[in-house]
């Protein structure tokens, strides 16, 4: 199996950079759009770090084959199904939402969090959601949705 | 408390004026709402729709990871405080309003989304917590993002605790009148 290089990858992630969201339900696509819904977007709270985080894919360099391979490897197998597609959207719009990147590289070189969420340790998450909600909204009007190959 | 930015004030037709004052006005209050709109078969019961994304949940969403690591199951009770929030917001809302999509969250939450184009779409989300977390944009109105209480205690508590959301659902789908056409 492939196992990913990052070689081609940036140190930063570019504004330019395609990123992949993986879909899991035809839920979670907009069909109205063909764009993927922003729950997809929004974060999770990291249990070991307590940061706010959105898993990504650094897709730009990525042939169709080792996008599907990575997400076999690393997300399908959490999953009770396969991914059916992806969404595709540029880097700049999360930067646009001024939020930035954590370019981690784990657990495949090409793995990326979004970082930068609007957070309050005086209130509990379910009174800081909408902030993300509104951020989220925004960003997946970006992200294309491309099935499955 | 809600952390919305004001917008004008939208005014929803008919019943939505008339406050009952008493336990039993209240009642027949949303007796007459749920037979207003309560068109089953018809393209404005949200029934048939949600009742199929519901199961679709219960079925992918059940256990942790479904959408992938770290994702938390989607539990029994959430749907079904979701499901009641969906019954209470069809009674309220005018007819004709289209379902919203159900769309399971990482997080374990439920959001309900009605989306017309781009600029025009609210997201509500729905979990244990009592609250609703809501986001949209309405066009060159404007956007809003905030919570809310809500209380499931009993149908009309409900009702009560959802009056805001559905007029900004109502908002969304109101019809435009240009200036010619007028």
């Amino acid at each position: 199996m492939w196992q990913g290089s990052s070689s081609q990858l940036s140190v930063g992630v570019q504004p330019e950079e395609l990123l992949t969201s993986f879909v899991v339900l035809p839920e979670q696509i907009d069909k109205k759009t063909n764009t993927i819904k922003p729950t997809r977007l929004s974060p999770r709270r990291n249990p070991t770090n307590k940061r706010l985080e959105t898993s990504v894919c650094r897709s730009s360099s990525l042939t169709e084959a080792q996008v599907w391979e990575i997400c076999s490897a690393h997300f399908d197998v959490h999953a009770r199904k396969p991914a059916i597609g992806r969404g595709v959207g540029p880097a700049s719009s999360v930067f646009a939402e001024k939020l930035t990147f954590d370019p981690d590289g784990t657990p495949y070189p090409q793995h990326a969090n979004i970082i930068g969420w609007h957070d309050d340790a005086d209130k509990p998450d379910n009174e800081l959601k909408h902030y993300w909600m509104d951020q989220a909204r925004r960003m997946a009007k970006k992200f294309s949705y491309k099935p499955r190959s | 408390m809600n952390l919305a930015i004001p917008m004008r004030d939208c005014r929803l037709i008919g019943y939505q004026d008339y406050e009952p004052v008493s336990d039993v006005g209240e009642k027949l209050n949303r007796k007459w709402a749920q037979e207003k709109n309560y068109l089953k078969g018809s393209a404005s019961d949200w029934l048939p729709t949600v009742d199929a994304a519901f199961r679709s949940i219960r079925d992918d969403c059940q256990k942790a990871g479904w959408d992938g690591p770290g994702s938390l199951a989607i539990s029994d009770r959430v749907l079904a405080i979701t499901e009641k929030v969906v019954g209470a917001l069809f009674t309220l809302v005018p007819k004709g309003i289209p379902a919203p999509d159900v769309v399971p969250e990482g997080d374990g939450e439920i959001c309900l989304h009605w989306v017309v184009d781009t600029e025009q779409e609210l997201s509500i989300s729905i979990g244990l917590h009592g609250k609703i977390n809501f986001a949209g944009q309405f066009g060159k109105e404007g956007m809003i993002h905030g919570w809310q209480p809500v209380d499931t205690t009993s149908a009309t508590a409900l009702d009560r605790s959802l009056q805001e959301i559905a007029k900004y659902v109502a908002r969304l789908f109101q019809p435009i009148v240009s200036r010619s056409a007028a």
